[in-house]
């Protein structure tokens, strides 16, 4: 069994039988359980887990898409693994890296690990900081550019017409195109 | 011995915005027109390849890789350079230039059929007599040796022919057009514009530009979707690659070569005449001679300045036509730069469309005042819009509700750029660097450039204006850019290294294009600028090709030529 198919099988088990003696020792033979079963191709899976959490927490899910469902996470990884510079790629990891070790050091555990309130609290605390505004950047941009992030807005590649001054109410959404 | 096939009535230079329209004119005149463009084909709709993509469909969502960092180093300041359109602008590394470190001059080009004219903005303006009268009433560079008068019927015919949306002003530094209906200003372009009229006498206008709000000459009308510089498959937006060269491909009499780099001019020190072209193939680097009548240069003004110097001869040992020796001087530009206020109410007002086109303050500086401060004047583009979620960049704040607010209009913003005359300097030019050749062996060109001294204080003054008038709208939170941010060649309004003028010991071109010392060889892109006004040039360009073909022809058929 890969790594991937042990992760799917056993959140189903864990769903549907329980704890049954063996199933603790899979999980341990194919490390710590995991919030999704995509595999970073640049970050380490402990940086992944935690820009994936992060990301959730700036964008979730509401009655329109978040950040997951987006693959926001997914792509920024690869953004570290061909589109950052070095010097960029070495700011926002150190940056990363700094967050998870104070959070740690503060928690006793890793961030991906403590509950939501406590995570919350972390990043009411953490939001002027340097890291956590060029983080936010890279998750909006990710995020309102995807296709699942644009359509949830108004959506319009070839509006066919122009009006320059409509009336609209509060439910109205970001008119978007491919510009 | 020399193949009929390399002898032509015409040969045009470059595929742009005025090979374009000299390809047409010359063609539909009857003329056998070779067109050499150096770059490769383009093909309208076939070759837009991302015309019709979604953001998310390209690797890093338009943004630009590390890669297209490294090859266009100067480009990719452009603000509409991004993956998406990078494919119609030319490779900085490929094709450099030489600056001095304290001149620097950047040039955006687009080195394939059509040119610059399927990458531009479309703004699209007539000088005025304003513009025409100003070297000779105040002295900077020399009298223009036409007025607006001689012109104004091109205007007419360019116009109706390309399309240009737009509204008539009545304005005597801002002559009126034959319009296609204006695109309409959005709620607080409305205020604006009002707020302008009441308490500064300004006008603002919806940008005049080369769309077509309505079906017109079988093209059209527009969609609305505000990605031109990708092509357009409507053919919505005037570009020679969906207007003018199709308009003389039907006539059957143009020969177009891609990949054709034109070296330099061959010159008959006998007759005192071009005769023909050297062309180097991009791709095979062979050369070949081809042989015309009658040569028509519309490279862009830095590259057929180029080509000329290039074209040495016993006669012209400077270079082609340049007995006065003013050939690659007097380079202008616009110079300018960017405003932006935030805008307080209007929350129940929005736009419907992506409309491609911005608002348009003509100069109000020396028209019936002059002004204590400077000669000649400058005007803004540019636009009101609703935030987007782009905003929460600069916010505090995370989860559910902060991503549902981002996905609403935010608050209205304006930004505008200004756009002022740079004067004529000697000191602003472009000579060949024999040290330096580009990949065919060519001497790229050495450019010098700077702001002179009017321009300096006109700059400074930009800023009064805008920050007078955003205050006058009751807008807030005004910025103001850096004036010191930009660099001669930004605006990429390059002109006036083959001027015009009536006399031929300063200039090199007479009032028909024609060089004083070539009779059969005619300049027609943005080098025959005497002045540069700052309306955005194109329209002029085009106006003053058409006019300048019709008058070739005139003389070819009586034998002038
Ligand atoms: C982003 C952008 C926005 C712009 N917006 C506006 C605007 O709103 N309004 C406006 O009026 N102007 C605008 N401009 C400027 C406008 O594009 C130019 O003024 C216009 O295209 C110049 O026309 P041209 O024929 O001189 O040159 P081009 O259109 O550049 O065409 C020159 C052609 O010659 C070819 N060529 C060059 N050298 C050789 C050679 N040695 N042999 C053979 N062929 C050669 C080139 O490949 C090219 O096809 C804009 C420009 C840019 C880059
Ligand atoms: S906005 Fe109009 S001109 Fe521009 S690409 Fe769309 S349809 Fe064409």
């Amino acid at each position: 069994m890969n790594r991937r198919q042990a992760l799917k099988s056993s959140a189903t088990a864990l769903v549907s039988l329980g704890a049954l003696p063996g199933l603790s020792a899979l999980l341990k033979s194919c490390g710590v359980e995991r919030l999704t079963d995509y595999q970073p191709v640049y970050l380490s899976t402990d940086q992944f887990d935690t820009i994936w959490q992060l990301a959730n927490l700036i964008l979730p899910q509401t009655d329109t898409p978040g950040a997951s469902e987006a693959g926001v996470a997914p792509y920024i990884d690869l953004l570290f693994e061909s589109f950052f510079k070095d010097d960029e790629k070495q700011r926002l990891e150190s940056g990363l890296n700094a967050f998870m070790r104070d959070c740690e050091d503060q928690e006793n555990k890793p961030f991906v690990k403590i509950n939501t309130q406590q995570q919350m609290k972390h990043l009411e605390e953490i939001q002027s900081t340097e890291f956590f505004s060029s983080f936010k950047q890279l998750v909006l941009w990710a995020f309102f550019t995807s296709e699942v992030g644009t359509k949830s807005m108004n959506y319009r590649p070839v509006p066919g017409q122009h009006q320059g001054c409509i009336t609209i109410d509060e439910n109205e959404k970001n008119l978007v195109g491919n510009r | 011995m020399k193949l009929q096939t390399q002898y032509f009535d015409a040969i045009v230079i470059g595929s742009g915005m005025s090979g374009g329209w000299a390809a047409k004119e010359l063609c539909e005149k009857g003329l056998k027109t070779l067109v050499l463009e150096r770059g490769r084909q383009v093909e309208h709709i076939k070759d837009y390849p991302t015309t019709n993509k979604a953001p998310w469909e390209y690797e890093f969502r338009k943004r630009i890789s590390k890669q297209t960092e490294e090859e266009y180093p100067i480009q990719k300041l452009k603000y509409c350079f991004d993956e998406s359109t990078k494919h119609f602008f030319a490779s900085d590394r490929k094709h450099p230039y030489t600056t001095d470190e304290d001149r620097p001059v950047r040039l955006y080009r687009s080195f394939n059929a059509g040119g610059k004219s399927l990458i531009w903005a479309r703004q699209s303006y007539r000088l005025s007599d304003i513009d025409f009268e100003s070297n000779h009433k105040d002295g900077h560079g020399v009298d223009w040796p036409l007025r607006y008068k001689d012109i104004a019927p091109w205007y007419d015919y360019v116009e109706k022919y390309i399309g240009v949306s737009g509204k008539n002003e009545g304005l005597m530094q801002l002559p009126d057009g034959h319009f296609l209906p204006p695109m309409e200003l959005n709620c607080v372009e409305k205020h604006f514009k009002g707020a302008m009229n009441e308490k500064l006498g300004r006008i603002v206008t919806i940008g005049r530009t080369a769309h077509l709000t309505v079906a017109h000459n079988g093209r059209g009308p527009c969609q609305y979707r505000n990605v031109c510089e990708t092509g357009c498959p409507y053919g919505a937006y005037f570009s020679s690659v969906s207007v003018t060269l199709p308009a003389a491909q039907v006539t059957g009499n143009m020969t177009f070569k891609p990949h054709a780099i034109v070296h330099s001019i061959i010159y008959d020190e006998k007759v005192r005449k071009a005769t023909g072209v050297r062309v180097i193939d991009a791709q095979t680097k062979e050369t070949t001679e081809y042989f015309g009548k009658v040569v028509f240069l519309c490279a862009s003004a830095l590259s057929s300045t180029r080509i000329m110097l290039n074209s040495k001869s016993p006669g012209f040992p400077n270079g082609i036509a340049n007995s006065s020796g003013v050939l690659g001087h007097y380079l202008m530009d616009h110079c300018g730069y960017g405003f932006s206020a935030e805008v307080e109410g209007f929350k129940d007002g929005y736009y419907n469309g992506h409309r491609p086109t911005g608002f348009y303050v003509p100069r109000f500086q020396n028209v019936d005042q002059p002004s204590p401060d400077f000669v000649r004047g400058f005007g803004f583009q540019g636009r009101a819009y609703r935030q987007n979620w782009s905003r929460g960049n600069n916010q505090q704040g995370f989860g559910g509700e902060f991503k549902d607010a981002l996905m609403k209009p935010g608050p209205w913003g304006i930004s505008m750029g200004s756009f002022g005359e740079v004067l004529p300097y000697y000191e602003n030019f472009a000579q060949l660097n024999e040290e330096v050749k580009d990949e065919w062996g060519m001497p790229v060109l050495h450019i010098s450039g700077a702001l002179g001294e009017n321009e300096k204080v006109m700059i400074k003054k930009m800023a009064e204006a805008a920050v007078e008038m955003f205050e006058a709208a009751g807008f807030k939170n005004i910025q103001i850019g850096d004036p010191d941010s930009y660099v001669l060649g930004h605006k990429s309004h390059e002109m006036g290294t083959a001027r015009m003028g009536r006399d031929p010991k300063t200039s090199v071109l007479n009032k028909w294009n024609q060089c004083h010392d070539v009779p059969n060889l005619f300049v027609t892109d943005g080098s025959f600028m005497t002045s540069s006004a700052c309306q955005n040039p194109s329209l002029s360009y085009m106006a003053f090709t058409a006019r300048a073909a019709d008058y070739a022809v005139g003389q070819l058929a009586q034998g002038r030529l």
